[in-house]
């Protein structure tokens, strides 16, 4: 209703009506009725709900494993120096099966800007950009994560990306667990003029 | 004994309408962010309490808590008197304000208000009028250019708006041959004032939504240009007393919008007992208040003035030339 | 009981009224007015005519008085509040308020009108608004016109005073 402006259906010779009548202002007060209506789009995160996010989406890094359990990382290099903040610190060692793999692989999550040249670069396809992105500290010491844990990162999200349910725990570090793998679509509910 | 009764029963009514009067803002505060929040398709407070119910008691809290600041160089006298002086005037119109028929309570025999004076109308378009005082007050002590700015820009909307609001009640007074209160209800037990005086209802709302300093009116307090307008330096408890008579004021001029032009506490169609449904008419219209205030956007100084006294003072008039003949 | 309200009021309008004269801050001054008004509405209330109180407040209160402190806080005050209000000694300025004061209390208490004032009575309608309407329309009419025409030359003269400047 409010899209069709009730002014423009009125010639201007009688727009004179319309504006003693307040036309314009009901029309206002009709749209914000509406909205005052509709589903409000505000997500709930962290108390009931949680944003799961789009594959694209560049969050934590994660180091992969192939089928056989074992890091995919060949300590090449190429991610440390493509970063254009030197973030990444790669230190690599000889395994008992006389394969080339990091010893140490540290990202340091306060200098990244998350770019994903990294990603891009590697040839084995072992770092990635995952989905999490709940891990602020109050140190930037805590920041710097080392390969153990880069390991056990969530990798990316196979869904597109919406809102599901989720729990705050404030006492496991302040996570928001979610409790279902895949919600409503976020945008449905978002007014859109066509 | 007679008058040791009468003098208690006064006591406890004085008590019973300042408890509620203060009372009152708390809720307005929640339901005026839900009702932000709604409309902007947000949710408003959600956190403290089921859906947010108890943020006023948690933000009546920060206030408490909070330094109270006076500035350098202000009118200290003045700066702290203002408050009070603005928290004052919307009790005291409540005094006037009757709230139903009369009740008996424990076999007394008693009327739901304070005073049944035969200037009600007049009295309580007097007292809201020093409503004033506050603002200028607290503006002017400040001694900050916003807070001054406000305060004269408010100073002139709330004279100018007083003079067709003033006009418009006397279409009412015409109808009703009274200025008592009561008497000006039951003049609308057959049909309601809206019905005669839509004109006459117009001007009132739009220059209560002016004295209130509401959306579209609220120059006084222009966030985008004066800061918060004449309380910009207060904080804490004063700033709260601003809020609350902000917030019965708001309630002043829905009360009287029911009581001249919607028939007070006279129902139609369903029959509820008179208080709820003088409360149901009274939240309508600060419902009206906020939803106004979420939609509209604030109107320029000079268009501000030029409709006070360029658009309703002469419709006011007309009114009252409609009415006599009418009357007559 | 109605002594002790009318001792109360006039004792405070009294006192703010000679705050208005005493106060150095002319701000202070006006609160000190508005007060003072105040206090003689309560006063109209306690003489049945609360009509009256209510015009009082109306009138005075809610609009004169905000006038003049709007014209008050437009003006720098500051340096208004070190200077003294008249030049010279103020023996000179207590003599002749003394003189002008005693001057209109003799007027006052010799005057037989003061004695021949009834009390006030309070009416059964008191001061209903029909009957206001009545009195002001036909007793007083010749003065309630005048007044009207008065105002109306005062508004006339306003609007033209401000357009002067612009040609």
């Amino acid at each position: 209703m409010y899209n069709e402006n009730a002014l423009n259906k009125i010639s201007r010779d009688h727009r004179w009506i319309g504006v003693t009548f307040f036309l314009d202002l009901i029309n206002g007060l009709s749209l914000t009725f509406k909205y005052m209506f509709s589903r409000s789009v505000t997500m709930q995160y962290p108390d009931r709900e949680k944003w799961v996010p789009y594959p694209r989406h560049r969050g934590h890094h994660v180091l992969r494993r192939d089928e056989n359990g074992e890091n995919k990382c060949v300590a090449c290099e190429l991610c440390a120096k493509i970063c254009p903040c030197n973030c990444i610190t790669v230190v690599p060692y000889e395994d008992e099966n006389g394969k080339r793999r990091p010893l140490v692989y540290d990202v340091d999550m306060a200098r990244c800007l998350y770019c994903g040249l990294c990603e891009d670069s590697c040839p084995e396809e072992a770092i990635a950009l995952g989905s999490v992105f709940e891990y602020s500290s109050y140190t930037s010491e805590e920041l710097v994560v080392g390969r153990d844990s880069l390991l056990e990162m969530d990798g990316k999200t196979e869904q597109p990306g919406s809102v599901v349910k989720a729990r705050y725990l404030p006492s496991a570090q302040s996570t928001v667990e979610a409790q279902e793998s895949s919600g409503y679509d976020w945008w449905r509910f978002i007014h859109r003029k066509d | 004994m007679e008058l040791m009764t009468a003098v208690a029963v006064i006591m406890v009514k004085v008590v019973l309408i300042t408890v509620i009067l203060f009372i009152v803002p708390v809720p307005l505060t929640w339901l005026e962010r839900k009702i932000a929040g709604h409309i902007q398709q947000r949710m408003g407070p959600m956190r403290v309490g089921w859906h947010g119910l108890l943020q006023p008691l948690a933000d009546g809290l920060k206030l408490l808590t909070k330094e109270d600041n006076i500035p350098d160089q202000s009118d200290r006298v003045l700066f702290k008197i203002a408050p009070f002086v603005a928290l004052v005037p919307p009790f005291m119109v409540f005094v006037a304000v009757p709230f139903g028929d009369s009740v008996s309570i424990l076999g007394y025999e008693t009327k739901p208000y304070l005073s049944d004076m035969n200037v009600g109308l007049l009295y309580i378009l007097a007292v809201a009028g020093l409503e004033i005082y506050g603002v200028i007050f607290g503006g002017w002590a400040s001694n900050s250019k916003y807070a001054l700015l406000g305060s004269l820009r408010t100073c002139a909307q709330l004279i100018s708006y007083e003079v067709p609001m003033g006009f418009a009640v006397i279409g009412v007074i015409m109808l009703s041959q009274s200025m008592n209160l009561s008497d000006i209800v039951d003049a609308q037990e057959p049909l309601w004032f809206i019905v005669y005086q839509p004109l006459g209802f117009f001007i009132f709302f739009i220059a209560g939504l002016a004295e209130a300093q509401r959306i579209p009116f609220d120059l006084a307090e222009a966030e985008g240009d004066l800061g918060a307008g004449y309380h910009t330096e207060y904080s804490g408890m004063r700033f709260s007393f601003f809020m609350i008579s902000e917030y019965l004021v708001m309630l002043t001029i829905s009360v009287l919008c029911v009581l001249l032009f919607f028939g007070g506490w006279h129902g139609v169609l369903i029959p509820l007992p008179a208080p709820i449904w003088f409360a149901l008419k009274v939240g309508f219209f600060i419902y009206l208040f906020m939803w106004f205030r979420f939609t509209f956007p604030r109107y320029r100084y000079d268009q501000l003035m030029s409709i006070g006294w360029k658009v309703l003072v002469p419709l006011s008039i007309l009114n009252i030339l409609i009415t006599g003949i009418f009357v007559y | 009981m109605e002594q002790a309200f009318f001792l109360l009021f006039a004792s405070i309008a009294v006192a703010s009224a000679c705050g208005v004269v005493l106060l150095k801050n002319p701000v202070h001054s006006a609160v000190a007015l508005i007060a003072c008004f105040i206090q003689i509405a309560a006063l109209y209330i306690l003489l049945h005519s609360p009509f009256l109180a209510a015009v009082q407040l109306f009138v005075y209160v809610g609009a004169i008085m905000v006038l003049f402190i709007f014209v008050i806080m437009m003006l720098e005050i500051r340096q208004a509040t070190l200077e003294r209000f008249l030049p010279g000694s103020k023996y000179i300025s207590l003599a002749f308020s003394v003189v002008l004061g005693s001057a209109m209390l003799w007027l006052l208490f010799s005057s037989p009108l003061l004695s021949q004032i009834p009390p006030p009575t309070p009416s059964a309608t008191q001061g209903s608004v029909s009957e206001l309407g009545q009195a002001l329309f036909t007793q007083y009419l010749l003065p309630f016109e005048v007044v009207s025409i008065v105002l109306l030359v005062a508004l006339v003269g306003a609007i033209f005073m401000t357009h002067k400047g612009n040609g």
